[in-house]
């Protein structure tokens, strides 16, 4: 019987090193070491559940019990205090463990009769959050979720530690056949195709820059890909949108549908979701996706989408150029930013800053067209594209890598920004607290 | 998020029902059913108090709908935060004053 809803489990990079770290320790008696991932959950609209996990708590040394018939065995107290914690801040909790190898894990028949009383547990005192079981092996997962007012275990769709690279283990979805079409890619690892066609994507406008990422996430063989853009095509956009005709002017065609079609054309089994609003509007399948390109016009657009993706546990790979008069010459320049949950953000980048959101704010109503190319956008495109890849198939086997390039259209250089050197290490704008459904105190 | 107490007990009598939570570095309080100035439509709105500087405003108030039945004022803040579509006047409020204070000056734009 197919199962009333999907799970998508999602855990920061910096929480799953914390889990790692403290379940690799020896312990004086116990064999292995337990811990409990607090964790917040949303059913979206497709009965799909995020699992956001927020917090990560070993278990005691002196609540650890003496008893060699089993690898670890805690005390009612370590239990206790984790049950007490869901309570009082209404969250969900997984009971975890390492399984100390690699590859995929699964339960013992020592977990498969011990653990899942102790999720229902959490499930009973907790009932509208998702609770369950994780264990870890040194590179992959298995979990087992009791989603919420539900009673019956069911494996997620979707297991990723985010982070640079992103780790995405998807249980249960076939590995299918190497596809000719992308023999040339195939140094960027063997679950690449694998994973470019699980991943969801998606684009934020698809203007001079989103229209050369949608083009090329459907070469790569990127199969869902969600994107929004409210406007259709005009003659001034004729400069930059890749896949846009003259015709399209005329029959005032909408961005999205160009984008349909020339996605389409490229690869055929893509599963993709135009929505002819602005995000704000659908913000509910946003947050299902994985990685987000966005190219917004303006300053407080960029701040809204890096709250909602932060919100989520989504990468945002933010794309944008601008033309000003320097000395009476025009410079052109962009950047491309990867805003990491748990990495530093666009304010701790100096990218935003409260002066620019308030000049932006004073210009209201005075903007204008803004100058765009398309050979810019491609580069800026590209480069974001470039930087997805690796971020999604970790080729270059690059760790914790921080993005923020700095495009000089004049001179045609690209290299990291100088204000990479001076950010933030740690973001304290968008802390894991905030993850999920807002969370309001009462006064 | 530390408010002064005593600014959200004086609050409290204006409009009670007050929560609050962080977003991207800044703090808001979330003012539920707070009742609008006459001819205002609608009459009951929530709202989110940013008390400190945003956007090059010393403080904004954010509103669940947008109003009609007032003066007609530049709406320039239509924006998302924790999770809720918002929009708010462009209206300039003195820094230095007291949450209350704040609240009352804002609503002026409304009158």
């Amino acid at each position: 019987m197919r199962n009333k809803y999907k799970v998508w489990f999602k855990i920061p990079k910096q929480i799953h090193l914390k889990m790692l770290g403290d379940l690799r320790r020896s312990h004086s008696f116990a064999y292995e070491r337990v811990g409990f991932l607090f964790t917040t959950s949303k059913l979206l609209s497709d009965n799909t559940i995020l699992v956001l996990a927020k917090d990560y708590s070993p278990v005691d040394d002196k609540n650890y019990i003496d008893d060699n018939k089993v690898g670890a065995k805690i005390n009612s107290t370590a239990i206790r205090n984790a049950m007490q914690r869901v309570m009082e801040n209404n969250e969900g909790c997984f009971h975890v463990h390492l399984h100390n190898h690699t590859g995929a894990t699964y339960p013992s028949r020592t977990d498969e009769v011990g653990l899942p009383p102790v999720a229902k547990s959490f499930a009973n005192v907790s009932p509208n959050q998702a609770s369950g079981i994780l264990i870890l092996s040194e590179d992959s997962f298995y979990a087992s979720v009791i989603c919420p007012n539900e009673k019956k275990f069911i494996t997620p769709e979707l297991i990723s530690v985010v982070g640079y690279p992103l780790n995405l283990c998807f249980p249960g979805a076939k590995m299918n056949a190497r596809r000719k079409s992308l023999d040339r890619q195939s140094f960027l690892g063997v679950k690449s195709q694998h994973v470019f066609e699980n991943i969801k994507v998606g684009i934020i406008g698809y203007g001079g820059g989103g229209s050369h990422i949608g083009q090329q996430l459907a070469h790569l063989g990127v199969k869902n890909i969600l994107i929004f853009d409210d406007d259709k095509v005009e003659e001034t956009n004729l400069n930059r949108l890749i896949g846009a005709w003259f015709s399209d002017v005329k029959k005032a065609v909408l961005k999205i549908n160009v984008a349909k079609r020339i996605i389409k054309k490229i690869l055929p089994s893509v599963q993709i979701v135009c929505i002819n609003k602005r995000w704000q509007e659908k913000a509910e399948l946003l947050q299902l996706c994985d990685v987000v390109f966005g190219s917004a016009d303006t300053y407080a657009e960029r701040q809204q989408l890096e709250a909602e993706c932060r919100r989520y546990l989504i990468p945002l790979i933010d794309i944008g150029m601008d033309v000003h008069i320097l000395d009476n010459a025009y410079e052109m320049s962009g950047q491309i930013i990867l805003s990491m949950p748990g990495s530093p953000c666009m304010k701790c980048f100096g990218f935003l800053t409260d002066k620019k959101l308030a000049l932006e704010a004073a210009k209201y109503g005075d903007v204008g067209g803004r100058p765009q190319v398309v050979w810019a956008n491609g580069v800026l495109a590209s480069t974001a594209v470039g930087a997805f890849v690796d971020l999604a198939t970790g080729w270059t086997k690059t760790e914790d890598k921080l993005i923020y390039l700095s495009y000089g259209g004049n001179k045609g250089t690209l290299g990291n920004h100088i204000r990479l050197e001076y950010a933030e290490k740690i973001c304290t704008h968008y802390t894991f607290d905030q993850l999920g459904v807002p969370v309001f105190k009462k006064f | 998020m530390n408010f002064d107490e005593n600014q959200i007990a004086e609050l409290k009598q204006i409009t009670p029902d007050l929560s609050c939570a962080q977003e991207g570095g800044y703090n808001y309080i979330l003012i539920k059913d707070l009742r609008l100035p006459d001819n205002c439509k609608p009459e009951v709105v929530d709202a989110l108090l940013c008390s400190t500087p945003r956007d090059g405003y010393e403080s904004r108030l954010f509103f669940s709908a947008l109003i009609t039945g007032c003066h007609q004022r530049n709406w320039n803040g239509n924006i998302r935060v924790l999770e809720g579509n918002w929009y708010a006047v462009s209206w300039k409020v003195p820094g230095g004053l007291k949450l209350a204070e704040i609240l009352m000056v804002h609503l002026k734009a409304l009158r």
